[in-house]
């Protein structure tokens, strides 16, 4: 790659008490570059992805992101007693962005629209899952990260989401995901195979 | 920070009306509560007002609806304040995350809860005057807004120092038994002790009664009680800071 890394994560490493979860994981993401990140259960990609984002703190190495970052939880986060729209208004709020614009030409893209004056309690687990991607991406973040992003989709939402995510590298951003399926690692440009904690060389630099 | 502030205060008030649990409890269970009350107490009670310190007779049953009243409405309210930590915490860190100002955050739920304290202590005083004439309603409202606002940041607290859910309802449950009911001089041979004088609503609980039964009005009260809300608030504050820190924000 001749661009300069939109992440730069190095030697990163976390214990919890004595398990030690992550040991000096180091790799580099690119504009445009959809890398996938596969592993056992307690692999550790959820607390790398976690400790990308800034959820946890490393026990050692760093973490470098040029540009804003996108973080999509596994488990839909929302506020369950506010509708769609009063949860895109708060997150809109805390990203600054003038109005709620792109997150609902994203609500239209996913096809959950109609679902704005619902409240969040309300919504089936597929429709949480939604929400929770806009509110991660709506602010088109440079580095996006996604930690099973499509649990619950539909058919049809599922391959909505990998059109979504093919345009979105094709416009420069920078995607890690977390996936558990073999079918999509063809989708991928690079997966990083974590096991007990450490890189698989596929990962590469 | 101020537009998210407004967003935060606007959006929390709006989570409280959708809080079907609370508004139940305070629309039917308040209510049996005093009618129980009333309809099991009898006899009269002499007891030192300890604040004035003056001799208050009167009855058994409107003493023991002043104290139900701020024992079900801190109850409920420091419920409510343990559930917006405990439902909303994750949410808030990502918000946070997402370039939300923690300070913004917090102080918008407070305020919102704050108003939403005011409400319910206007309508609780507002049925216990169906129940029985108060001589200065404003104070007893003034009085039970007071202890309900601390018994909201106490639940936040609890919401976020305490691990689960279960550790916080029985805190909750267990300080709002012990405080009213130690002060309740039916029943409790502790009430005229000191000791009372250091509970969070000894000076609500001062302030109802006075303006309940007697002329005795010390607003000082009411300005300490709302310093005992606040510093819990503030200690809110400190335990929200560190419950949604960051490695860093992407907003």
């Amino acid at each position: 790659m001749n661009a300069s890394p939109s992440l730069v994560v190095t030697d990163v490493a976390r214990s919890f008490g004595r398990r030690q979860v992550l040991r000096g994981v180091s790799f580099r993401a690119y504009p445009g570059e959809m890398i996938g990140v596969v592993g056992e259960n307690g692999a550790g990609k959820t607390t790398l992805l976690r400790i990308v984002a800034g959820l946890l703190p490393a026990s050692a190495g760093t973490v470098e992101i040029h540009g804003r970052l996108g973080y999509c939880p596994q488990e839909p986060q929302a506020h369950a007693a506010l509708t769609v729209a009063q949860n895109v208004e708060w997150f809109a709020a805390a990203y600054r962005l003038p109005d709620t614009g792109p997150a609902d030409a994203l609500m239209r893209r996913l096809g959950f629209e109609q679902y704005r004056h619902a409240l969040v309690r309300d919504l089936s687990g597929g429709t949480r899952q939604k929400l929770n991607l806009v509110l991660a991406l709506m602010h088109a973040p440079t580095v996006l990260l996604l930690d099973e992003p499509y649990q619950g989709f539909d058919w049809e939402t599922y391959q909505g989401f990998w059109a979504l995510a093919e345009e979105s590298r094709r416009a420069g951003q920078t995607i890690v995901i977390i996936s558990h399926l073999f079918n999509e690692l063809a989708r991928f440009d690079r997966v990083l195979r974590l096991r007990d904690g450490v890189l698989d060389a596929e990962a590469g630099a | 920070m101020i537009a998210q502030f407004g967003t935060t205060f606007r959006l929390s008030l709006v989570e409280q009306k959708h809080n079907r649990f609370a508004i139940a409890l305070l629309l039917g269970y308040l209510p049996a509560w005093y009618g129980i009350i009333a309809a099991l107490s009898a006899g009269t009670i002499a007891f030192k007002l300890r604040a004035f310190g003056i001799i208050v007779i009167t009855t058994q049953e409107r003493l023991s609806l002043l104290t139900g009243m701020l024992n079900a409405t801190t109850l409920i309210m420091g419920f409510v304040g343990l559930t917006v930590i405990r439902q909303s915490g994750a949410v808030d860190q990502r918000l946070v995350l997402c370039g939300h100002s923690r300070a913004a955050l917090v102080l918008g739920r407070l305020l919102a809860l704050g108003l939403a304290s005011l409400a319910v202590a206007a309508y609780a005083t507002g049925v216990l005057a169906l129940f029985f004439p108060l001589r200065y309603f404003a104070l007893v409202a003034a009085g039970t807004f007071v202890a309900v606002a601390a018994y909201v940041a106490i639940g936040m607290l609890v919401g976020v120092v305490l691990p689960g859910d279960l550790e916080g309802l029985f805190f909750i449950i267990m300080l709002s038994i012990v405080d009213t009911f130690m002060q309740n001089p039916i029943g409790s041979a502790a009430a005229n002790h000191q000791v009372v004088e250091f509970f969070p609503s000894y000076l609500p609980m001062q302030m109802v009664t006075a303006g309940a039964f007697t002329s005795r009005v010390a607003w000082w009260q009411f300005w300490a009680g709302l310093g005992w809300a606040a510093g819990f608030g503030a200690l809110v504050l400190v335990a929200f800071w560190y419950g949604t820190r960051t490695e860093r924000s992407y907003g």
